[in-house]
């Protein structure tokens, strides 16, 4: 069954600018299995309401926006990160079906479910009279 | 890898600085992994506060532990469970155990340490005893 499956999730590029903000290209696994995939990305310090996924003709694209996090009154005294918004954008295979994709938010990962298409039914195409 | 070219007819001069930004970033990922997770500090006179991304981390499975100026965070990011059959198509994200130790600008004393953990970014604030706060001088009139 698996070898059958031509499910295609690329990430493709995006030519988008981000309000003078930091735009991250979030982590991300995916998984396939027989319903269908899973995608699961890195967005730290974005809160579910700040999410925004959308799907246009085949493109999926998944926004996060940051809210910074910077204690009042206190100075920066060493930095391993600097925050910034996420965006990815991924194609997807017309076998997966955009209408059934759920969303779910945890401790910074969004989790992306994504049903595989109902097969396409045999259709018949009836022969007008003239 | 899927490469339109769609991207580069967009009028945005800063599209191919971005994109070789973040291609280097790429590389330095791969060539000098960085330290997890990656930490701010931030002082002031009375606290520090640290904060540290650990997405997917659940809150348990976080050991903070403080003895004099040393901070250290420990556990475990956990990787998810694939269900039988399922095949991995991508897989960027790290897992396994971590541990840091952060050194503070003081000795702290652990019953002033409050940590929160709000969507994959651990804070952790760490209140300066008074013994150790800079103290300012009065000049008296002679």
């Amino acid at each position: 069954m698996t070898n059958e499956i031509n499910a295609n999730v690329a990430p493709v590029e995006s030519g988008q600018t981000a309000r003078g903000a930091i735009v991250y290209r979030p982590l991300t696994d995916i998984v396939e299995a027989e319903g269908g995939l899973t995608l699961m990305m890195e967005m730290p310090g974005v809160a579910p309401e700040d999410v925004e996924i959308s799907v246009d003709r085949g493109v999926l694209v998944v926004r996060g926006r940051n809210r910074p996090a910077q204690p009042e009154n206190f100075a920066l005294a060493w930095s391993e990160y600097a925050e910034g918004d996420y965006e990815r954008a991924f194609s997807l295979s017309e076998d997966l079906d955009p209408d059934g994709i759920e969303a779910r938010m945890r401790a910074g990962v969004l989790t992306l479910t994504i049903p595989r298409a109902k097969a396409a039914l045999p259709r018949r195409i009836e022969v007008k009279p003239e | 890898m899927l490469h339109p070219a769609s991207g580069l007819m967009t009028i945005d001069p800063f599209a191919l600085m971005r994109r070789v930004a973040r291609d280097m970033d790429d590389v330095m990922r791969r060539v000098a992994p960085a330290a997890f997770p990656p930490v701010n500090v931030w002082q002031n006179a009375d606290a520090a506060v640290v904060t540290a991304e650990l997405p997917g981390v659940e809150p348990g499975d976080i050991e903070i532990t403080v003895k004099d100026n040393v901070l250290t965070l420990r556990g475990e990011r956990k990787a998810p469970e694939a269900a039988e059959g399922a095949v991995w198509r991508l897989r960027e994200r790290g897992f396994g155990q971590f541990a840091r130790a952060i050194r503070l600008p003081f000795r702290a004393d652990p019953d002033k340490v409050e940590a929160r953990f709000k969507d994959g970014v651990l804070r952790i604030a760490i209140q300066r005893p008074e013994a150790d706060k800079p103290r300012r001088i009065e000049i008296k009139a002679s």
